[in-house]
């Protein structure tokens, strides 16, 4: 597995999600950074920058024999039709991306919490990577992979597959 | 879930957004493509984009509902203007939405569509089934008597006429009643049947109109009444007979009306329902003699039918007994082919004075205990003439002396039900429950 970064300052939180993520998914994971120009994927009327294109990108200019990819960044991304996302992830497929963007306390005016930050940060990554995986929404308020359009749901929801999701990521 | 969008990014967004959810999702650049995509496969919710190139969304929803007009068509625009949304919903649009929307508001709307879909599917299946539940047809006679009856029931099952069926216990009065309605324009609503014959006096209000929480001792709640109930169908009076003249009064006011209000409350409450009576007795005598009220009367018999007693159409009754063993056979899953030509021709002789009832409790008993392929005379439960008062000093059932004792007091009475449980030292409600388990004539 790859973590990629794209304008990520966060250090000693790309080294802690390396740990979590070798421990849950068993697997050696390596963090490279990534020198795309960024500009290329910015809407100057939203100010935000577009997921699908980054993944594409990641897709097609990538040369790594790591089977998953996750670019994880600190620009707020969107989708053209919704306002915002906080994660993309190709099905069943190689690349995912998160960003910490509207995951980070201080963009909602309240204190710095690193350490929420980076649970929020845990629980998006094994959410866009289980979708990698095949894995679907789950209905389980509690797992992992339930669908998560607010920072409340994320904070609700564990950083843990539900036993149905597991059978599955584990039959992958 | 179908995507229609020129742009190529909002396509594929939307369609990766989507696949994690579960739902199967195709997308179309142009109008074209989209309308051969719905041709081919079956969609329930299309996005759409209403500013395309050739033609536009709104254009493009027309001809999609021309092709499945209970797809779920969630318009897309950057610039909502009042008209455009209007003119989308008008066209029949389940909502619109402008881009960029709430991810949370996507992701609900999608799921309120869906659940939409599932819901018009579901009630169309439902009322195909409410359709196939009681056709006329399933009124078995081929008698000059009972065609005359299914004429009328067809003819009257279009309108909003209040109908009064006339006819012995057991003759199909409530068969009658529900073929009425689920043949009418109200068959979607309920049909409400209020036996007036087992309803105690002092409960009868309560039933009809219903209280509101406190209206008397036990009233915790407020309820609705069955007129209540039957808003939008029809509420069926079996036995109107025997209602007492306090709740005569009441419903004469809510038959002219139609608002009432619940007891112990002084909202008043307004229903629309179709009325439907039966009647085993002389309405007309009991008018006569004053025990029911003129006005309810012709307020109630708007359109008579009256059914003939099952002796008075005795050439239906092997067409009944075949309908009756193969209904039960495949019930009871025994596979009996019908009644031997003996036994058919002794069922034929019979008086049956509990008419069809009498005659579809005597099948079911020979099909519980006959041997198929063929019911015998043995397997029915009256292979002698039952009806002759037993002197030989036999020990019979006690229902059979009760259903015999009952009847003796009816004949003395003159069918006269109150005075017959005046003579038992019984309530009437009771006599009535007796009636219709031993089916007995009055």
């Amino acid at each position: 597995m790859l973590l990629v970064t794209i304008e990520f300052t966060g250090e000693r939180e790309i080294e802690r999600l390396r740990d979590q993520l070798e421990a849950r998914f068993l697997t050696k994971v390596n963090v490279s950074r990534s020198d795309f120009d960024c500009r290329d994927f910015l809407d100057l009327h939203r100010n935000q920058y577009s997921s699908s294109a980054i993944i594409e990108r990641l897709e097609q200019h990538l040369t790594t024999a790591a089977s998953k990819v996750l670019a994880v960044t600190g620009l707020d991304l969107y989708i053209p039709v919704l306002t915002f996302v906080f994660g993309e992830a190709r099905l069943n497929g190689q690349c995912a991306i998160v960003s910490s963007y509207r995951l980070d306390s201080k963009f909602y005016g309240l204190p710095d919490n690193p350490a929420l930050l980076q649970e929020r940060l845990l629980k998006e990554a094994i959410h866009e990577l289980g979708h990698t995986y095949g894995l679907f929404h789950c209905h389980n308020p509690e797992c992992v992979m339930k669908s998560s359009t607010y920072v409340e749901e994320i904070d609700f929801k564990s950083s843990r597959f539900c036993d149905k999701c597991w059978d599955k990521l584990v039959k992958c | 879930m179908l995507i229609v969008d020129d742009e190529r990014s909002v396509r594929e967004s939307l369609r990766h957004w989507f696949l994690p959810e579960g739902y199967r999702v195709e997308t179309a650049a142009e109008a074209v493509e989209a309308l051969d995509k719905l041709r081919d496969s079956s969609f329930d919710i299309v996005l759409l984009d209403i500013k395309m190139p050739g033609m536009d969304g709104i254009e493009l929803q027309q001809r999609m509902k021309e092709i499945d007009s209970q797809l779920a068509i969630i318009i897309m625009t950057a610039y909502a203007t009042v008209d455009t949304a209007v003119l989308a919903l008008k066209q029949g649009a389940y909502d619109y939405i402008t881009k960029p929307v709430d991810p949370d508001d996507l992701s609900r709307l999608i799921r309120n569509a869906a659940v939409q879909r599932r819901l018009i599917s579901e009630n169309l299946s439902l009322k195909e089934e409410i359709r196939s539940l009681i056709a006329v047809d399933q009124i078995v006679g081929e008698s000059r008597q009972m065609q005359e009856v299914l004429k009328l029931i067809q003819t009257v099952a279009q309108t909003d006429v209040t109908v009064m069926v006339q006819g012995a216990s057991g003759t199909g009065k409530e068969l009658v009643a529900r073929a009425i309605h689920f043949n009418s324009r109200r068959r979607f609503f309920p049909l409400i049947t209020i036996n007036c014959g087992a309803m105690a006096g002092t409960l009868v209000e309560s039933e009809l109109f219903g209280h509101e929480k406190g209206a008397f001792t036990g009233a915790q709640y407020r309820r609705k009444g069955r007129l209540e109930l039957a808003h939008k169908g029809a509420i069926f009076f079996d036995e109107i007979g025997n209602i007492g003249t306090k709740t005569q009064m009441d419903l004469l006011r809510v038959i002219e009306t139609k608002r009432f209000t619940r007891l112990g409350g002084n909202q008043v409450v307004e229903a629309d329902f179709r009325i439907i009576s039966a009647t085993n007795r002389n309405l007309e005598d009991a008018v006569k003699d004053g025990t029911f009220r003129e006005d309810l009367y012709y307020r109630l018999n708007v359109f008579n039918i009256q059914l003939p007693t099952l002796k008075e159409r005795a050439s239906d009754i092997p067409l009944l007994v075949n309908h009756f063993v193969g209904k039960f056979a495949t019930a009871m899953n025994k596979p009996f082919m019908g009644v031997d030509p003996q036994t058919m021709e002794w069922l034929r002789r019979q008086p049956w004075p509990g008419n069809v009832r009498e005659l579809q409790n005597a099948i079911e008993r020979a099909v519980v205990v006959g041997k198929p392929p063929l019911i015998t005379v043995e397997d029915l439960p009256y292979p002698v003439d039952w009806r002759a008062p037993s002197d030989t000093g036999e020990v019979l059932p006690l229902a059979e002396i009760e259903k015999r004792h009952i009847q003796l007091a009816l004949n003395k009475t003159g069918g006269n039900v109150s005075l017959a449980a005046q003579l038992l030292e019984v309530d009437r409600a009771t006599v009535y429950n007796k009636i219709k388990k031993y089916c007995l004539g009055y």
